[in-house]
C-alpha cells in the first residue's frame, strides 16, 4: 500500500486502488483536507486533459480540437454563447444524442442512430438502431465488436448489450439479453437472431450459457439452437420454468385447495426466491380468505381474510371437479393453476395442467362442468 | 408571468453558465466515481437536467452549487444501477465532502485549465503518445500496454509519472502567477 497521496488518488482514477488502498482512500477523503482537495485538482485535471489531448501528433496542443462527427464539441460554442438560447432544445438533444465523449462504444463502419439520431459514438444505456441496407460494426471499449443487420434494435450496456430485435453478433466476452433470455458468452462469436418470441443463438468458437428463467443451456462450439415463447399466465415465466419447478412441489394443487376453511375458488402455483408454494382463495361466509401454503411440506406461510364478497365464484361445481375434468382432458398431467371467473355473466373455471412438455389450458362451464375450451396456454391472461 | 425577453435571457444565462462550469462539474463527477470517461456520460445527464429544470435556478442561486446537488443525485442513481457490481465507489460519507470540494470560490479553476494547457505543450512526445491512446482513443490501459510491448503496471508507473510531472508543471505555474 502506497503513502504518496497523488499515487492513490492516481490508481482511483485508473481504477486499480486494491482493497486495502480503496479503504485507506476513503478514510483520507473523510479526514484530510488537503487530500480532498488534491483529488478535486487531479480529477478537473482529468477532464481537461481529455479535451486537450487532441487526436494528431501534428496538431498543436493548444490549437481547439475540431468535433469528430457526430459529436457535439463544447467549447467550439463559446463564441456563439450570446445567440445561445434558441439552441437550448438542441443542447439538451445533443448532449443526450450526440454520444460526445460518451466512452462505451464507437462505430467502426456502417451507420447507426443513437436515441434517433445518427452518431458515430454512443453511450451507456444507448438504445441504437441501423441505418440503411448496410450492417453496423461497433467497438465497445473493452474490446468487444458487435455487428448489426440492418433494422436491428439494440440496448446498449456496460458489458452487456440487449437485442431486442434483429440479428446482431458480438466477438468476445460479453452478455446478451434476448427478448427469451440472457446468453453469457465466454470468448468466441455468437450470432443472435431475435423476435419478441423467438431466438436462435448459434456459436463459433468460446462457450456460451443460455438461461431462460433458471434453465440453462450451454452452448459449445458450432451449435445452433432455436428458442420460441411460450409463456404462462401472469408474468413471463417460461413455462419450462414452471414444469420443473413443478416437478419439486410434493403437494398437489387439490391438497393444497383442501388446506382452506371454505370452498376455493382460486389456486395458483408459485415458484419464489426460495420457496414452492401454492397460493389458494377462498369463500368464507361473505368474505375472501386467502393462504399461502409451502408446495413442499403443506405448512402454512400466510393465512389473510378481506371483507370482499367472492360469494358468486362458489355457486357452481366444486374447484376439485373442475380440476378433475382438465386432468381427464389431458391424462398424466398436473395442475398448475385452477380459477373461478365471472366473463360475460357466465361463471366460468379455467385450469392450467402441464402434460409432458406443453402446457394447456382448459376452460370449463363453472354450472355444468361442461368442457368450454382447451388450449395451449400461450399468453399472459 | 414570465415573458419571452426575460425567458430568452434566462436561457441564455443558463447555456452560458453550462459552457462555464463544464470542466467543474466533471471533474466533480469523475471524483465522486473516479472514471472520467463515464463522467462524461453522467455530465450530458445532469445537463439535460439542468435544461429541464432551469427555473430552479435564480440569479442569487450559485450556478456550481445547484449543478452540485443535480450531479450528486446524478451519482447516487448511477451508484445505485452499479451496486451489484464489484465497482470502486468512494463510500457514502465522502459523497458530499467531495462534491463540496468543487464550490470553493478560491479553487482558480479556470487559471488551473490554462496553466494545464501550457503544461502540455511541454509533454515529451512518447508521454503524449500515451495519454492520445488513453483519453483521445479511450483505449483500455491492457490495450495501451500491450501495444507498447510494456505491463499494465509499467504503463501504470508511466502514466502516474505524467501526471505528477503536468501537476508540477501546473503548481509551478500557478505559482508563477500568484508572485508579485
Amino acid at each position: 500500500m502506497t503513502n504518496d497521496p497523488a499515487l492513490l488518488v492516481h490508481r482511483y482514477l485508473e481504477g486499480s486502488l486494491e482493497e486495502a488502498e480503496s479503504a485507506e482512500f476513503n478514510v483520507r477523503v473523510r479526514n484530510d483536507p488537503d487530500f480532498r482537495a488534491l483529488l478535486a485538482r487531479m480529477s478537473f485535471d482529468e477532464v481537461v486533459l481529455r479535451e486537450l489531448i487532441g487526436p494528431a501528433e501534428s496538431q498543436p496542443a493548444a490549437a481547439p480540437r475540431p468535433a469528430p462527427a457526430g459529436r457535439w464539441h463544447w467549447m467550439a460554442t463559446r463564441g456563439s454563447v450570446a445567440a445561445a438560447a434558441a439552441l437550448l432544445v438542441a443542447i439538451a438533444a445533443l448532449l443526450v444524442f450526440s454520444g460526445r465523449g460518451a466512452g462505451l462504444a464507437t462505430v467502426v463502419s456502417g451507420r447507426l442512430a443513437v436515441d434517433g439520431i445518427e452518431a458515430t459514438r454512443a453511450s451507456e444505456g444507448s438504445r441504437v438502431t441501423v441505418i440503411g441496407d448496410k450492417p453496423a460494426v461497433v467497438r465497445f471499449r473493452d474490446g468487444v465488436t458487435a455487428e448489426f443487420s440492418p433494422a436491428t434494435e439494440a440496448v446498449l450496456n456496460d458489458g452487456s448489450v440487449e437485442v431486442v430485435r434483429g440479428i446482431a453478433g458480438f466477438t468476445g466476452t460479453l452478455r446478451v439479453v434476448t427478448p427469451l433470455g440472457r446468453v453469457d458468452v465466454r470468448g468466441g462469436a455468437l450470432r443472435t437472431e431475435c423476435e419478441p418470441d423467438f431466438v436462435k443463438l448459434t456459436l463459433t468458437g468460446g462457450a456460451a450459457d443460455f438461461d431462460r428463467t433458471g434453465l440453462v443451456t450451454s452452448l459449445a462450439d458450432g451449435a445452433s439452437r432455436d428458442f420460441r415463447r411460450e409463456r404462462v399466465g401472469k408474468g413471463n415465466k417460461a413455462w419450462v420454468e414452471y414444469s420443473r419447478r413443478l416437478a419439486e412441489a410434493r403437494l398437489t394443487l387439490l391438497q393444497a385447495a383442501a388446506k382452506a376453511g371454505g370452498p376455493a375458488f382460486s389456486v395458483e402455483f408459485d415458484v419464489e426466491e426460495k420457496r414452492l408454494t401454492w397460493e389458494v382463495k377462498f369463500a368464507k361466509g361473505t368474505q375472501e380468505g386467502e393462504l399461502k401454503v409451502d408446495a413442499a411440506d403443506g405448512s402454512i406461510v400466510e393465512d389473510d381474510l378481506s371483507p370482499e364478497d367472492c360469494s358468486a365464484l362458489v355457486k357452481g361445481i366444486p374447484l376439485a371437479d373442475a380440476v378433475a375434468t382438465a386432468l381427464r382432458e389431458a391424462p398424466g398431467s398436473r395442475a398448475v393453476s385452477a380459477e373461478f371467473k365471472i366473463r360475460q355473466n357466465r361463471l366460468i373455471a379455467r385450469t392450467v395442467v402441464v402434460a409432458g412438455e406443453r402446457l394447456l389450458r382448459i376452460t370449463v362451464d363453472g354450472l355444468t362442468g361442461d368442457v368450454i375450451d382447451r388450449c395451449v396456454e400461450d399468453d399472459d391472461d | 408571468m414570465e415573458g419571452v425577453e426575460e425567458r430568452n435571457v434566462r436561457e441564455e444565462t443558463l447555456v452560458t453558465n453550462i459552457i462555464r462550469h463544464k470542466r467543474v462539474i466533471e471533474g466533480m463527477i469523475t471524483a465522486l466515481i473516479g472514471d472520467a470517461s463515464t463522467a462524461e456520460d453522467l455530465f450530458q445527464e445532469v445537463a439535460v437536467i439542468m435544461t429541464r429544470k432551469r427555473e430552479e435556478v435564480d440569479e442569487d442561486c450559485r450556478f456550481v452549487a445547484w449543478g452540485r446537488t443535480i450531479a450528486a443525485n446524478v451519482v447516487r442513481d448511477y451508484r445505485k444501477s452499479r451496486a451489484r457490481r464489484r465497482v470502486q465507489f468512494l463510500d457514502d460519507a465522502s459523497l458530499e465532502v467531495v462534491a463540496a470540494e468543487f464550490e470553493k470560490d478560491d479553487a482558480g479553476w479556470e487559471e488551473r485549465c490554462h496553466a494545464l494547457r501550457r503544461c502540455t505543450e511541454t509533454l515529451p512526445a512518447r508521454d503524449r503518445q500515451i495519454l492520445q491512446r488513453r483519453y483521445h482513443e479511450e483505449e483500455s490501459a491492457e490495450e495501451v500496454a500491450a501495444s507498447l510491448s510494456m505491463s499494465r503496471g509499467a504503463l501504470d508507473t508511466m502514466l502516474y509519472r505524467i501526471r505528477k510531472a503536468l501537476q508540477l508543471c501546473v503548481e509551478g505555474r500557478l505559482r508563477q502567477s500568484e508572485a508579485p
